[in-house]
């Protein structure tokens, strides 16, 4: 199977054992409780630039909240709709950096290499989905906010473009876990800060490549959609529509 | 001519001061890194790697947590004080140890080999692969103080993982396996 796959262009079946990080966004679940932006911001050392800064749309976040109002007062309705970068598979922001600082992992991801990153800007600006975020200034850290850092993910300097990596720390933790058990992670076993603080489980995350898997399961609902789907950028993140329980 | 001839001089009253200035740098060099000439950096013990090979202590009855951890692990006082406390007790530096054991202080044993923060490395696959400490730590049974043998940078670590079966060298030489 992976061999034949290898030969053909045209049909390009998954390879035996590679994975493709996903995730699936019940948009009927979400509350707009803003729990996952609070817990990605802990855990991936995401900086606070301040009201000001944010005023001028220098604002940091790896995962935001849209809302939407929606019918005229007094039948009024918000709907939300996190937004995290949709590790697309056609990512508009890669072709684009000068120095491969962004590229593609083998399981789906767009990273980002910091180290590599020399600022110019380009990938945020050919983002369709705006979820690229840029330290103009130093991160500050305040007391006691230095004191929760996580050291398993880098923190960014000034002058580089950051981006949600889809926890990518927890992944290679459950993974060489997995690895000394001799055993293959199990489906939800990793979960990215979002989703583990998701109260309503609206975000779920795992293989879209094992058929088996509750996130691809769940992207074979009716209400599935995908951001954007026009540009062709084959996002890993899916939306399922929401209906009439949003308030 | 005269000009030529005047300037000269005026250079070669300087070659002194050149010299000790390019001498107080490299001593300023060894005093600020902590390091001897072996590039071992200095400790608040005169710890023997040697003499404990020697005595056929094993690496991992020490640094007891790279099979299972991200780190080896520096031992405890605790475990110092465990044979030392009947070991070679009439030693100044095992009285040392022993002082720093009394006192329940730690040992402020200072790191060989640092990794940068943007690094992510596990000690636990490497040695679950198979390779032994002195690929990375050189004949540390031969040291004294341990000294880096490898200066770690991207480059070493890449000259091992492109060697490795190729079925693994896409997820070994993939940025994100280490960066982080």
């Amino acid at each position: 199977m992976a061999k034949a796959a290898k030969t053909s262009v045209e049909e390009t079946p998954p390879e035996e054992g590679v994975r493709r990080w996903g995730m699936v966004i019940d948009l009927d679940r979400c509350t707009g409780c803003q729990a996952c932006v609070v817990a990605c911001h802990a855990e991936n050392n995401v900086p606070v630039v301040g009201e000001e800064e944010s005023a001028r749309g220098r604002s940091m976040h790896w995962i935001r909240v849209e809302r939407y109002w929606e019918g005229e007062y007094p039948n009024v309705k918000a709907r939300f709709m996190p937004l995290l970068c949709q590790q697309c598979t056609q990512a508009p922001c890669e072709p684009v950096c000068p120095v491969f600082a962004t590229y593609h992992t083998p399981e789906g991801l767009n990273a980002q290499v910091y180290n590599r990153c020399i600022g110019v800007r380009y990938c945020a600006n050919n983002c369709p989905y705006k979820v690229r975020t840029f330290n103009w200034f130093r991160p500050q850290f305040p007391e006691p906010l230095d004191q929760q850092l996580n050291p398993d993910v880098t923190t960014r300097s000034r002058g580089i473009i950051e981006k949600c990596t889809f926890c990518v720390q927890r992944i290679r933790r459950v993974e060489l876990d997995a690895g000394a058990e001799g055993r293959d992670v199990h489906d939800g076993e990793i979960q990215p800060a979002c989703a583990q603080s998701c109260p309503s489980s609206a975000l779920v995350f795992g293989d879209l490549n094992d058929p088996d898997s509750r996130v691809s399961q769940l992207a074979r609902s009716r209400r599935a959609f995908r951001l954007l789907d026009f540009l062709g950028t084959d996002p890993a993140v899916i939306y399922l529509k929401g209906g009439e329980t949003n308030v | 001519m005269t000009e030529e001839s005047s300037a000269r001089p005026s250079y070669r009253r300087f070659w002194p001061l050149i010299i000790v200035g390019i001498v107080i740098l490299l001593a300023g060099a060894v005093v600020i890194r902590q390091r001897d000439a072996s590039g071992a950096p200095e400790q608040p013990i005169d710890f023997k790697h040697s003499i404990h090979a020697q005595a056929e202590v094993p690496c991992l009855f020490c640094h007891a947590s790279p099979m299972r951890s991200d780190v080896a692990g520096i031992p405890s006082v605790q475990r110092c004080a465990g044979c030392h406390q009947t070991i070679k007790t009439e030693s100044p530096e095992v009285q040392r140890v022993l002082g720093y054991w009394e006192r329940a202080e730690p040992i402020p044993w200072q790191a060989v080999n640092d990794m940068p923060d943007f690094v992510f490395f596990s000690h636990q696959p490497h040695l679950g692969a198979g390779i032994n400490c002195e690929t990375c730590h050189g004949e540390v049974a031969q040291m004294d103080a341990a000294r880096p043998v490898a200066n770690m940078d991207m480059g070493w670590c890449l000259s091992c993982h492109l060697q490795q079966p190729e079925e693994k060298v896409a997820r070994l030489t993939d940025c994100l396996a280490c960066h982080k």
